[in-house]
């Protein structure tokens, strides 16, 4: 540093200071540009010395930007588990038991998590009721908990508020309205929680003067009453569909929407499985207005008008009654029933051949009357219409029969459908006179579900305190003071009893997304209590629950209850030992008569047994008959009767934002995204009104405008429209998407105040428009193909074993034949020559077998799928396009008239052919066989031809027309942040322009391959379950390896019944069927019985 | 040199009732000025608002594939059951226009049809651009075009990944690459000694630098000739198995799928028949319009059209004949299917094109059986048009009546076009015709040097082939 040539560029550096030197060679990674580095390195080159230097920092420069220039992938965050918990492995699922709580039938179910977050709901193999089976809505609910539109922190008079200031403001208007004497009410769904039960009953309590008003939108309030009348127990009975030999339903949607439909599926197709020699099959009666999806499974349909249903029901009851030597007699009273018109001003016949002769379905009904008989004491007759007098004929019919404690459970009933709406009404009425100084709101939303909506918003303005406990600004959340979000029921920790004898618990999942909080420990907070509910609800089970245990220590049992989902009481089957009539408090007629009646030998002691017996059946069936002239009457005026009924997806609105169920076709109507005026095709010609024809339906203030949905097999004067769409303020799905018809119901009201589930005296009026509905099915005949069998149990009878009835044309024919000579068709198929080579099927060899009469096409597998598989949401106008993307459909057939068609259904999905169409064809190899017999779709290197999509014929490949992940136009589920965390990180979210379809779930059949690796031993039969199966809670699809011959799905390979769809075309599917048996009564008409013919609908 | 008429002449060689290939026996002088003097001359107001109109179709049509591109296969109306509708329909209609150009320089070249002369530049012209439109589809067709490349077989470092050669939509990269390589190198090599001419010709640097380069040195020496003509043989001989396999492979697409009424032998034939038939009236239809607009009646003759009319009518019978044999083989074959597919043809929701089809293609040829009727040219010039029609609409009712009934009646479908594809067909026809409007701009639109070769002595002294000398 002493060259006298140097330049200097400060004094410091020229009086040589120590440390300038270090600071420097500091300087550039401390930010000092590049450039002041060269140009500083520049004046040393310019001093003429620093080659070296120069090169050096150019080799630096150099590697910097080479460094630079390297493209990485933009970080993201990722957080690393400094504190892992001690049961979560990154990448492996955990699963909880858990109560859904989607609806009240309160199944078991198992939530599989991934790295903490739910993903998909599976149902609890060791649930006593639902038995590891789910619903449509039950699937979907996990992506209700990352809805975009959940409250993220409580409400006060509509804006963020704070915990604290909620508990403030509420405590303060609770205590003054208290200490005034005030009446505060609590207005809930139908709860069957225990420990919220009991909370409320301390809330009572604590804030005397207290009401709790139950409120069902869709109520069954006349079937406790019509029990307390009969049997003298206000219940709704547990139900047991697998100990009826014969069932007959009466406008109650078992299968689909009605109490519990998983658990009542299950112990159905437990009855519908051919059993013993001669081979035996349960019998389906169904007698309903429109096409359901019990209906659907019946094996005689008899359509009637909503009006019309107490007629039958009378049908029923007279017939049997003259089988058991208790005939129906005119009461004395009869002639007083308010309504009844001129034509009942004479003692009416009540002879059963009388009433029947009123009904088209007349004759059928006395057979069905004979064949109850024939079957009494192991029968069921079940209604779910809302109508006291029809009930208390069912009941009347139950106890005839001696089915009463046989196949229905006075002892340990069910705790669903609680609401009464005639409190409701009361509520409303004191709430209209300013009587009710505070109205808490559990689970309810009155302002769209109230038949009275805009009665009860009105009422609401004079109720000094309005709390809402919505997890959403809904529609009466928007009118409370305060919004106090419930965590969602994957969050929350609670118990369930949804029929006696079993305790159903709800643990949460995951930690609470938002800042919610359940509303039971709101209710703490509020009366001033601990407003810990867990603590709560432990105290509870350790002084309720825990003593059922017999001994042992309460932690034990509440974590074994925890890992089980429950508690089961012992020598229960969660309502099982059922009441024998001698156990049913005899403090009814109607119980001493079913007691009596119970032996056959003692029918002719009715009379003796039971001093009047048919004095209440005989009022009932005035008050019936005098509604059905009535609705005659309306009729005649050109008025129609309009029904409401709840649909599969939606039920009562309370998920309408959840896409996954908005894109559900409808498993009768295949319609999706709205609902509609579902009419029968006679009533359509005679309105002049063609599907999609909007019109519009007036009674009174109610009008409903909605599009015309011609249902073959409707009731034929009737119209009917779905519950659960029209909501205005669900979320950015589920807003302004179809019509609303609860308002219909506001005319349903029958003089006892009970509401039924229809109206009459409805005008029609055509609006002229026109609105596309979005189906997924717009063909609904076989067309005469053979692609659907069924058979009748006589011919299995008959021949030993099911014979395909293939409908007409050659093609069925030729499978009779085939399916006459030994081993089925599929093995014919397979012994046919083929150009191909064959594949060696070494090691596993997957296939699937779908059992048709075990599938009542609730469309749980769809949802089920969806959830599984990242299946993308498209929208209703991507719907109307034919673009739906589910993997898995479940195709609905009618055959016979369009008056009376039979129904059948049939999943289809990839057929995972060995000789696949798809994979000849793509250019690039993008679909492809796997050595285990998978046809594989590979998303990397498709091109997206869509020639494997033609080729198909099955037509179950989906291309992704869009980019559905990304595209604003499909914001629907997974589009934000939250929604995304659904997504099941095993299966890659397809991009735009590729194809995709049913992978039979490779991902867990890989998963099921790695665990039974991992253990050293083979995989088992049925360990590896695709996640449709899983969901079924018919047990109607079977996956498994094809190669094991021990396995179920070979078992039903070799089943006489297996098929496979279009065979004939050498296409040899991984997929088989196998075919459905009807039971039909001989008085079924033609179109139902064994000789049919695929025609036209 | 005065008009020599060619009927009467006393070379035994020709027959003297043939009526001259070229209207009034022009000297090659006046050839070469004739059609090479067009391409000197400023524009016309009607060459400008043609090209105007196409361009602006051209520009809709890529602004349509932009846009289908930018957002998805979803903004046209296909769906789960239809998966190709008018993508493959016109690039079935544009394969089978391609194919006149091959048919008229090759296979009639080959077959010494010397009245070939007059339209074979333009048809050829036709062919190039009427595959490129054709070619355009399958590429655009796709989910993510961008990875187009994939069909092609070729070393790469995904695995490497190979393509399936079962799939006859591979067969069809081949055959149309193949064909377009053929047909432009025809063309071009054809175009050698009219570029060489017009090089001798051209007036500015830049012009005649560009058509010194691309005429190849050509010096009209014997020796230049003779290989000239060989390799035009060689060519035509390589060129001609083109005109059955090209269209015989895109009707494998179809053949050998399993859908009812794909799923049948006489396809290939058929295809190949209705390409022929659509390939030339698509020349009638450009020829009719070039003859007049660019003064070339004495070049492109009655009998030139005449001809042309004689082969649409055995092609449209053959085509027709095809119809009916489908018919009949589905109402044999027993498989009710397919009989079905035949009968919602028919009368299904589509019947009205399955009408058009069949009034445009089978019964509106028949027509000229009439020499009155096939000599009128409105008469040809309506006819080609409509048979233009019937075709694109023969590929829309096979794809489309097709797709959307097959097997499952729980899938059947219905398809309606959208915007964006009516924007991408018209832009297709766009694109064909600028490029057809700058080719009769820039290239000599007549094969001046064969003309020379059909008129006054030279016919004479040449029984087929080219000429040998050109001044």
């Amino acid at each position: 540093m002493s060259d006298p040539q140097r330049y200097w560029q400060s004094l410091e550096e020229l009086a040589d200071e120590p440390g300038l030197a270090a600071r420097r060679r500091q300087e550039l990674p401390g930010g000092e540009t590049l450039w002041e580095a060269a140009a500083a390195v520049g004046a040393a080159d310019a001093a003429g010395g620093n080659r070296r230097d120069f090169l050096k920092l150019m080799g630096f420069s150099l590697a910097a930007a080479s460094a630079a220039s390297c493209t990485r992938i933009p970080e993201r965050r990722a957080v690393p588990l400094l504190d892992e918990p001690a049961e979560m492995v990154p990448g492996v699922a955990n699963y909880y038991a858990t109560t859904c709580a989607a609806c009240p039938a309160g199944c078991g179910l198992l939530v599989k998590s991934r790295d903490g977050r739910p993903i998909k709901i599976e149902g609890n193999p060791d649930s006593p009721l639902s038995g590891g089976a789910t619903c449509a809505v039950g699937q979907a609910a996990v992506l209700g908990l990352y809805d975009d539109h959940r409250l993220k922190a409580p409400l006060w008079k509509g804006a963020p508020a704070t915990w604290p200031e909620i508990d403030a403001a509420v405590g303060r208007r609770l205590a003054a309205a208290a200490a005034r004497g005030g009446t505060i009410a609590l207005l809930t769904g139908t709860l069957h929680s225990p420990a919220t039960l009991r909370l409320i009953a301390d809330w009572q309590r604590h804030y005397p003067g207290s009401r709790h008003v139950v409120h069902d939108p869709v109520s069954l309030a006349a079937m406790r009453l019509a029990n307390e009348e009969s049997f003298g127990r206000a219940v709704v009975p547990h139900y047991r569909f697998d100990r009826a030999r014969l069932i007959v339903g009466i406008e109650a949607d078992f299968l689909g929407t009605w109490l519990s439909p998983v658990e009542f599926s299950r112990q159905y197709v437990a009855g519908r499985r051919l059993r013993g020699a001669p081979p035996a099959l349960d019998r389906h009666v169904q007698i309903e207005a429109g096409l359901t999806l019990t209906g659907a499974a019946a094996d005689l349909r008899l359509a009637c008008n909503p009006s019309q249903l107490g007629l039958a029901a009378l049908v029923l009851l007279a017939r049997v009654g003259e089988l058991a030597g208790a005939p129906l007699a005119p009461a004395p009273g009869a002639l007083e029933t308010p309504g009844a018109g001129a034509a009942d001003r004479a003692a009416p016949d009540l002879t059963a051949a009388a009433l029947a002769a009123a009904l088209p379905a007349g004759p059928a009904l006395l057979e069905v009357a004979g064949e109850l008989w024939r079957r009494r004491g192991e029968s069921l007759v079940v209604c779910g219409a809302n109508d006291r007098a029809l009930q208390l004929v069912v009941n009347r019919l139950n106890a005839l029969l001696g089915n009463v404690g046989a196949t229905l459970d006075l002892e340990r009933p069910s705790r669903q459908a609680q609401g009464d709406e005639r409190a409701v009404a009361e509520l409303l009425a004191a709430m209209e006179r300013g009587e009710i100084h505070a109205l808490l709101m559990l689970g309810v939303n009155p302002l769209y579900d109230h038949p009275e909506a805009a009665r009860f918003a009105a009422a609401l303005e004079r109720v000094g305190l309005t709390v809402s406990f919505a997890e959403r600004r809904d529609e009466t959340a928007r009118a409370a003071d305060a919004v106090c979000p419930d965590h969602h029921f994957l969050e929350s920790w609670n118990d369930a009893q949804p029929v006696d004898g079993w305790w159903g618990l709800t643990q949460p999942a995951i930690a609470p997304l938002f800042d919610t909080r359940a509303a039971q420990a709101s209710l703490l907070t509020w009366m001033g209590a601990a407003s810990d509910y867990h603590a709560y609800l432990r105290e509870h089970w350790r002084r309720e629950v825990f003593p059922h245990a017999g001994r042992g220590d309460f932690d034990d049992f509440w974590d074994r209850a925890l890992e089980a989902g429950g508690f089961r009481l012992p020598g229960s089957d969660g309502g099982d030992a059922p009441a024998t009539a001698a156990t049913i408090p005899a403090v009814a007629p109607a119980a001493a008569a079913a007691a009596a009646l119970a032996a056959p030998a003692a029918a002719a002691m009715s009379a003796a047994a039971a001093p009047s017996p048919n004095r209440g059946d005989a009022q009932a069936a005035a008050a019936l008959l005098a509604e059905h002239h009535a609705a005659e009457a309306a009729r005649r005026a050109g008025l129609h009767e309009v029904q409401v009924y709840e649909t599969v997806a939606l039920r009562r609105g309370g998920h309408a934002n959840n896409p996954w169920l908005q894109e559900l076709p409808d498993p009768i109507t295949k319609a999706t995204w709205g609902n509609y005026a579902a009419m029968a095709p006679r009533l359509a010609a005679r309105l002049g009104v063609e599907p999609g024809d909007v019109v519009t339906l007036r009674r009174g203030g109610a009008a409903l405008t909605l599009p015309v949905l011609v249902q073959p097999g409707h009731a034929p004067e009737a119209i009917s429209v779905a519950l659960g769409y029209g909501r205005s303020a669900a979320g950015k799905v589920g807003d302004g998407v179809g019509a609303n018809a609860f308002p219909v119901l506001a005319h349903g009201a029958a003089p006892d105040g009970l509401v039924r589930g229809w109206a009459a005296g409805f005008s029609l009026e055509k609006t002229g428009r026109r609105e596309a509905l979005a189906t997924t099915q717009t063909h609904h005949t076989l067309d005469g193909r053979d692609i659907v069998r069924e058979t009748t149990l006589d011919a299995c009878r008959r021949g030993g074993r099911a014979v395909a009835d293939g409908g007409a044309g050659p093609a069925g024919a030729a499978a009779i034949g085939a399916f006459a000579a030994a081993g089925g068709e599929a093995a014919d198929a397979e012994a046919a020559p083929d150009l191909w080579p064959e594949y060696v099927k070494e090691g596993h060899f997957w296939g699937m077998a779908i059992d048709a009469n075990s599938c009542t096409g609730c469309a749980a597998c769809v949802v089920a799928c969806q959830a599984e598989n990242n299946v993308a949401v498209v929208g209703k106008d991507e719907v109307r396009r034919g673009r739906e993307m589910h993997w898995i459909r479940i195709d609905r057939y009618y055959r016979g008239t369009p008056e009376d068609p039979a129904t059948v259904f049939q999943p289809m999905m990839c057929q995972h052919c060995d000789h696949a169409p798809c994979e000849t064809v793509c250019p690039v190899l993008a679909t492809v066989h796997s050595s285990d017999g998978l046809n594989q779709q590979v998303y990397n290197r498709c091109v997206g031809t869509r020639y494997c999509e033609n080729n198909c014929p099955y037509k179950v490949r989906r291309f992704n027309w869009f980019n559905y992940a990304g595209n604003p136009r499909f914001d629907y589920a997974t589009q934000s942040e939250l929604g995304r965390m659904v997504l099941n990180p095993d299966v890659v979210v397809r991009s735009r322009g590729v194809m995709e379809k049913c992978s039979l779930c490779i991902q867990r059949i890989q998963e099921g391959k790695l665990r039974a690796k991992q253990r050293r031993s083979a995989l088992a039969d049925g360990e590896i379950k695709t996640a449709c199966q899983q969901a079924c809670p018919g047990e109607a699809i079977v996956f498994g390896d094809l190669n094991d011959p021990a396995s179920e799905v070979s078992r039903r390979k070799h089943d006489p019944r297996y098929y496979q769809v279009l065979a004939e075309l050498g296409t040899r599917p991984g997929v088989g069927y196998l075919a459905k048996i009807r039971n039909p009564l001989a008085a079924s008409p033609p179109a139902v019985g064994a000789a049919r013919t695929g025609g036209k609908a | 040199m005065t008009a020599v008429p060619i009927r009467g002449s006393r070379d035994r060689w020709e027959a003297p009732l043939r009526p001259e290939l070229v209207a009034g026996n022009p000297s090659p002088d006046q050839i070469s000025s004739d059609i090479a003097g067009l391409l000197d001359r400023r524009p016309g107001r009607g060459w400008r608002l043609a090209l105007a109109v196409s361009a602006t179709a051209l520009a809709w049509g890529v602004a349509m594939v932009a846009y289908e591109i930018a957002t998805g296969i979803g903004t046209w109306g296909l769906n789960r059951t239809v998966g190709w509708a008018f993508d493959i329909t016109n690039f079935v209609f544009w394969i089978g226009i391609g194919h006149a150009g091959t048919l008229i320089s090759a296979v009639l070249l080959l077959l010494r049809q010397r009245w070939r002369t007059s339209i074979n530049r333009s048809a050829e012209a036709m062919t190039i651009f009427a595959v490129a439109c054709a070619a355009l589809f399958p590429l655009i067709h796709m989910g993510r075009p961008w990875f187009a490349f994939w069909v092609f077989p070729y070393p790469n470092p995904r695995g490497p990944l190979w393509v399936n050669f079962r799939s006859p939509l591979l067969w069809d990269v081949f055959a149309i690459n193949t064909y377009l390589i053929i047909s432009l190198l025809f063309w071009y090599l054809g175009m050698v000694p009219d570029l060489a001419l017009m090089r001798d010709r051209a007036r500015g640097r830049i012009r005649r630098a560009l058509l010194g380069f691309f005429s190849l040195g050509w010096d009209g020496s014997h020796r230049t000739w003779s290989r000239y003509e060989t390799l035009s043989l060689i060519l035509a001989g390589l060129a001609t198995p083109l005109v059955v396999s090209v269209h015989s492979i895109v009707s494998m697409d179809f053949a050998t799928s399993l859908v009812p009424g794909w799923h049948t032998t006489i396809f290939p034939p058929y295809f190949v028949a209705g390409a022929i038939f659509s390939g030339f009236a698509m020349v009638m239809t450009l020829l009719l319009v070039a003859r007049r607009v660019m003064a070339l009646e004495r070049y492109i003759t009655l009998r030139h059209l005449e001809a042309m009319a004689k082969i649409m009518l055995a092609t449209g019978s053959m085509v027709g004949f095809a119809y009916l044999t489908e018919l009949f083989v589905a109402w044999y074959s027993g498989d009710p299917f397919e009989r079905f597919a035949f009968a919602n043809r028919s009368t299904g929701p589509y019947a009205w094109a399955y009408w058009t089809m069949m009034s445009c293609n089978l019964l509106v040829p028949q027509l000229l059986w009439s020499r009155r009727l096939r000599t009128s040219v409105p008469v040809l010039f309506v006819i080609s048009i409509l048979v233009n029609v019937g075709m694109w609409f023969e590929r829309f009712v096979i794809i489309v009546t097709s797709l959307h009934r097959d097997f499952l009646p729980s899938t059947w479908g219905m398809y309606r076009p959208t915007v964006v594809e009516v924007g991408i067909l018209v832009g297709s026809f766009g694109l064909f015709f600028t490029l057809f409007l700058l080719f009769v701009r820039f290239l000599p639109a007549i094969a001046i040097w064969e003309i020379k070769g059909v008129v006054g002595g030279a016919a004479k002294h040449r029984q087929g082939g080219p000429s040998h000398g050109q001044r």
